[in-house]
């Protein structure tokens, strides 16, 4: 049945290219891209300043940090997206097609990181060998990057964006689903703009067990605290706030304070356990920054 | 014999390139002179900031602007902007005047000083609108445009 409805939802989103570049409602789009609708060109960010962050992912960050992100659309659609270092709601690089706009609502092909890449590593001592070298085993994991529709909508100050993949080219698992939902408000108070933005992340159980659930190897380690798991799906649940003020003509403010609550799903499992109880780290993930950044 | 007739040769020149700048340095002190003259007869409209910067382009820009004019002889001036019709101050009989205000727009904003009798504009200022974004607020689908 899920298999069904993937590879349903697949072909709804291949039928809107296609019905897109061969109907008349593609000519209604072409000429919205000329008038105001256009949503050709594009910012590029590079910005420099204080970042703290604690998550279960890795080490507590406390100090400087660079960051990148930018959008580019083409003419024909074509868009790449980045988010790098800081400030990130989407992770890494994405790619595009923007297929149809109208006076509220953009829609995309969107192609995106649904989960990044991991890397585990679990040391092993027998019992009476305290002076042996830990045996570690890995448990790495690809990116996932995964194909789907975006649609962003914009009324005056409040802005909705949801998204839905369902094909995965992580070849190591069958395809699961990722999907997000967001709403975001903004207010201006002089020159100095804040945000409200509030959202949900879902990832599938093909997702979800293919990073969390626990290895073959490590299971034949019988080690009480690394049993096997099975995840379901499960929600990431994020709020920031933020503001931002223009010191020049190209030199942006910034500052940013989020919380996401990381999905039981991921959580529970005994080894996100093992690393969320390290020093650094904690359960969910919390991030603040102090940015200034050049906007070309 | 031929190194004398060349330091001769030397000698001379040095002394009509003297005699050179001598001139061009009489001509630069007429000159400037005339300068300083026709620039105490100017007008003169200083604007602070010449600049309104917004995040987005579209948006309302907010800026606290100081205008200082300076004119020759007193009389009687007022300023006038591009954002309305009356007169945003007038000035009698003086020759100097001073204006702040906080303006609020989305696009250039020309002020005007312009002299009552006889009527006509002595000078005029433009506030530059500028933006970090520099695209209309449809173009900015991009989520991280917050």
């Amino acid at each position: 049945m899920k298999a069904l409805l993937r590879g349903s939802i697949t072909s709804l989103l291949l039928g809107a290219v296609l019905v897109n570049s061969a109907s008349p409602m593609a000519e209604e789009a072409t000429l919205d891209s000329n008038d105001e609708n256009d949503r050709s060109g594009g910012y590029l960010k590079i910005g420099y300043g204080y970042k703290y962050e604690k998550t279960p992912y890795h080490d507590e960050k406390n100090g400087a940090s660079m960051f990148l992100s930018g959008r580019y659309q083409f003419e024909n659609g074509i868009y790449l997206e980045a988010s790098h270092g800081a400030n990130e709601l989407s992770i890494g690089n994405s790619l595009g097609y923007n297929f149809y706009n109208t006076d509220h609502w953009s829609f995309d092909i969107h192609g995106m990181q649904a989960h990044g890449g991991t890397e585990m590593g679990f040391g092993f001592k027998k019992a009476g060998e305290e002076q042996a070298e830990f045996e570690i085993l890995h448990m790495d994991r690809k990116a996932t990057y995964m194909l789907g529709l975006r649609t962003t909508g914009t009324y005056d100050q409040t802005t909705f964006q949801f998204t839905i993949a369902p094909y995965s080219f992580n070849d190591e698992y069958d395809d699961g689903i990722f999907a997000t939902a967001w709403v975001g408000h903004s207010w201006q108070l002089k020159n100095w703009e804040f945000h409200a933005m509030a959202g949900v992340n879902y990832r599938s159980e093909e997702i979800i067990n293919y990073y969390y659930s626990t290895s073959d190897e490590l299971i034949a380690r019988n080690d009480p605290q690394l049993g096997a798991y099975r995840a379901n799906g499960g929600f990431d649940v994020v709020g920031q706030v933020g503001v931002s003020y223009p010191v020049s003509e190209n030199i942006l403010f910034e500052s940013y304070l989020r919380f996401t609550e990381v999905s039981d799903e991921i959580s529970d499992s005994p080894v996100m356990q093992l690393f969320s109880d390290l020093d650094g780290r904690l359960e969910n993930v919390s991030e603040f920054g102090i940015l200034f950044s050049y906007v070309f | 014999m031929k190194l004398s007739v060349r330091m001769n040769q030397y000698t001379v020149s040095i002394q009509q390139q003297k005699a050179a700048l001598r001139l061009w340095f009489t001509i630069g002190f007429i000159a400037l002179n005339f300068v300083t003259v026709a620039a105490a007869n100017e007008t003169t409209l200083n604007l602070k900031p010449a600049q309104c910067i917004a995040i987005h382009q579209g948006k309302m820009c907010y800026v606290d602007i100081e205008l200082q004019w300076q004119a020759q002889d007193k009389g009687e001036y007022c300023l006038y902007s591009s954002q309305q019709t009356e007169p945003l101050k007038c000035w009698r009989q003086t020759n100097h005047g001073q204006f702040e205000r906080e303006i609020v727009t989305r696009h250039n904003v020309i002020f005007q000083l312009r002299q009552e009798k006889p009527a006509g504009v002595l000078i005029s200022k433009e506030l530059e609108m500028a933006w970090v974004y520099k695209r209309n607020a449809k173009a900015r689908s991009s989520w991280r445009m917050f």
